[in-house]
């Protein structure tokens, strides 16, 4: 056939501006992409800073000299001063200051605040995505009484806005305070005994709260998944004798492997970046995650005025989802298309 | 489907199906179906959040939300947040998208990356961030604006003998619904553009490959391929904005807590039911604001695609 090898080489543009107009969209992209990479590139630096040098020039270097006066402050119009102030003056040398760091992630309470984010969204994105396979399976791969109507009454969910469960959580999780829960008593013994036994206000209720809010998005994404799967796996299992729960364990999970992933990646995001439900539900400055943590920094900094420690609790907060997201960029704009598209 | 021996009648009710499907559901039913069905009966009382019962006062919340008018400047702060922005993002991010879809584009792979990562990024991080953009004496804009006075002020052109850029960005309404929304681009952006290049990527090539041969260009390919085909997803795009729109609570509260009549339907809730600061505690009338969210966001769905529906798809 003609022009065959012609065809091969041409890349269909999808009916894209050609020409000037590409480049004027370039330009703008490139500003777009120029500011993005400066202002955070500015945040890393500033972290490193001193307040007075950040007030003195913003746009400044955490390194090089500065020149001070005799009481240390800085200078930056000499043609004002006598002759006698400019004999006065001195050098410094200005390092980066790694101490902001140090006093954002202990006196900030910035490791704690990272710490508690771990606890919670480690445990909510594994529970989370524990229980929707199960259900997500149950729903597609087996047969019982309403397995059609569970799914919608699942999907249900993705229509309420959450603010809507701010009140009656509180409510509801106010009044679940158990001050010692003990479990199996054998005389005397208790083989379970917890004491204070909270949901508000702890880490264990944003748990339960974060997985019941990723179900009905989690099992959505995940029955869509489990569809693709062949039936007849499910099948072949039972005529060898496996039961449902084998089937679901030893084969389906396994074989979910790729959609399981994305789905912990997606509530591992939705987890550490919440704020509204961690700002109600969290009042306790032990237990507070890292965006209210950084939120209270930020609002304690308008009176304490120590601003370069903020930007240093900014980076803390950034910088791992930013470095996951660079690993798995790909798996994650996809997973999103996946779950958007197919809605 | 294999018997095997008789079933006692809780085997028949314990079907691995819904025992697989028990711990969701019952989680579900409680902490998520259950709460949301308690709002419509919260957001008909009085009650302070703290006191040990609730006062049934009927529609008096409802009556009262209709005559307050700073909730109706926060109802009218998130249909500017929704037209404004999402004018401003999907105009971009059609525009982005369509370029980045181009496999010969330079950078696209970088370009798609810096777009889409403040979405990956806490709206507390971002709402700091841009904080420190906006502060009126060192922030980032301000100061380079200051810069650019000197430069004109250098030249000639401005007459002050020191030139230095003070805007309160965030400092009235009429400035901070135009500062906020650039941060709602900025930071949505790349979602929307990963979006509609996915939905663009789904094109069929021959369709572009028969539009070539019968000699048809770069922008009626756009027009009449790219545009009527990419509809779906513009549609489910639109729609997730309109949602993400009425509920804007994080980027607003942490920027300004709601000041400067900033406040969105959400952080008016917030302030109302549990603000410490506020000292209000009016948990009954912060649950009909959003019982009132949650028709607007169902309504407006159903609208808006209903609209859409019925607009032809010509190609």
């Amino acid at each position: 056939m003609p022009g065959l090898g012609k065809m091969r080489d041409y890349i269909p543009t999808r009916g894209l501006p050609s020409g000037l107009a590409n480049w004027i969209i370039f330009a703008i992209l490139s500003v777009w992409a120029a500011f993005s990479v400066f202002s955070l590139l500015w945040v890393v630096l500033t972290s490193l800073r001193t307040d007075q040098d950040l007030f003195n020039n913003p746009w400044g270097l955490p390194y090089g000299a500065r020149t001070v006066d005799a009481q240390g402050n800085y200078v930056s119009d000499q043609s004002k001063l006598s002759d006698e102030e400019k004999a006065q003056l001195r050098t410094i040398a200005v390092k980066p200051e790694w101490i902001n760091y140090k006093i954002a992630w202990t006196i900030a309470k910035m490791g704690q605040y990272t710490m508690n984010s771990v606890i919670v969204t480690l445990a909510s994105v594994f529970c989370l995505v524990l229980i929707s396979s199960m259900a997500a399976y149950a729903i597609t791969k087996t047969e019982f009484l309403g397995s059609r109507a569970l799914f919608y009454y699942f999907l249900a969910g993705m229509a309420v806005p959450a603010s809507l469960l701010l009140v009656p959580l509180f409510m509801t999780l106010k009044d679940f305070n158990i001050r010692n829960l003990c479990l199996f008593s054998i005389g005397d013994y208790w083989l379970i005994h917890i004491k204070d036994f909270y949901l508000i206000d702890s880490r264990l209720g944003l748990i339960l709260i974060y997985t019941t809010l990723g179900i009905p998005f989690t099992v959505f994404v995940l029955s869509g998944f489990f569809r693709t799967l062949p039936s007849a796996l499910a099948e072949s299992a039972a005529v060898d004798g496996a039961s449902e729960y084998t089937t679901f364990w030893r084969i389906f999970l396994p074989l979910a492997k790729p959609g399981l992933i994305t789905v912990a990646i997606f509530n591992f995001l939705f987890v550490w970046n919440e704020y509204q439900f961690a700002l109600v539900f969290i009042s306790n400055e032990r237990i507070k995650t890292l965006p209210v943590g950084l939120y209270s920094l930020a609002v304690a900094t308008q009176h304490s005025n120590n601003w370069t420690a903020l930007f240093a609790g900014l980076v803390i907060l950034m910088l791992p989802t930013l470095l996951i997201f660079v690993i798995l960029e790909d798996r994650i704009t996809k997973g999103l298309t996946v779950g958007a598209i197919k809605a | 489907m294999i018997v095997t021996g008789k079933r006692h009648w809780w085997q028949r009710i314990l079907q691995p199906g819904l025992v697989l499907a028990a711990p969701a559901l019952i989680l579900y039913t409680a902490f998520f179906v259950w709460p949301a069905l308690q709002a419509f009966y919260v957001s008909l009382n009085d009650w302070s959040g703290f006191a040990p019962k609730m006062q049934f006062i009927g529609l008096a919340n409802f009556r009262e939300l209709f005559y307050e008018t700073l909730y109706w400047r926060a109802v009218a702060n998130n249909f500017i947040f929704m037209i404004g922005a999402g004018a401003v993002t999907f105009f971009f991010a059609l525009l982005f998208s369509a370029v980045l879809s181009n496999r010969r584009f330079p950078m696209r792979r970088f370009f798609k990356t810096v777009l889409f990562s403040p979405y990956v990024v806490s709206v507390v991080a971002v709402a700091v961030l841009w904080t420190f953009i906006y502060d009126p004496s060192w922030g980032l804009l301000n100061t380079s604006l200051s810069y650019f006075a000197r430069l004109l002020h250098r030249i000639g052109l401005v007459a002050a003998e020191k030139p230095e850029v003070g805007i309160l960005w965030l400092g009235s309404w009429e400035m901070a619904i135009p500062s906020i929304s650039a941060v709602m681009v900025w930071g949505g952006i790349g979602f929307y553009v990963v979006l509609l290049m996915a939905g663009i990527d789904r094109i069929p090539d021959d369709l572009y490959e028969a539009a070539r041969i019968d000699g048809a260009n770069e922008r009626q390919n756009f027009f009449h391929i790219t545009l009527p085909l990419l509809k779906d997803v513009l549609v489910i795009a639109v729609s997730i904005h309109i949602i993400g729109s009425l509920k804007q609570f994080g980027l607003i509260w942490a920027m300004t807590r709601g000041t400067n009549f900033t406040h969105t339907m959400e952080t008016y809730m917030y302030d109302v039911a549990f603000e410490p600061r506020t000292m209000s505690f009016r948990m009954g009338y912060g649950t009909s604001m959003t019982v009132v969210l949650f028709f607007m966001v169902v309504l407006l769905t159903f609208v808006f695609n209903l609209i859409m529906r019925r607009v032809e798809v010509e190609y």
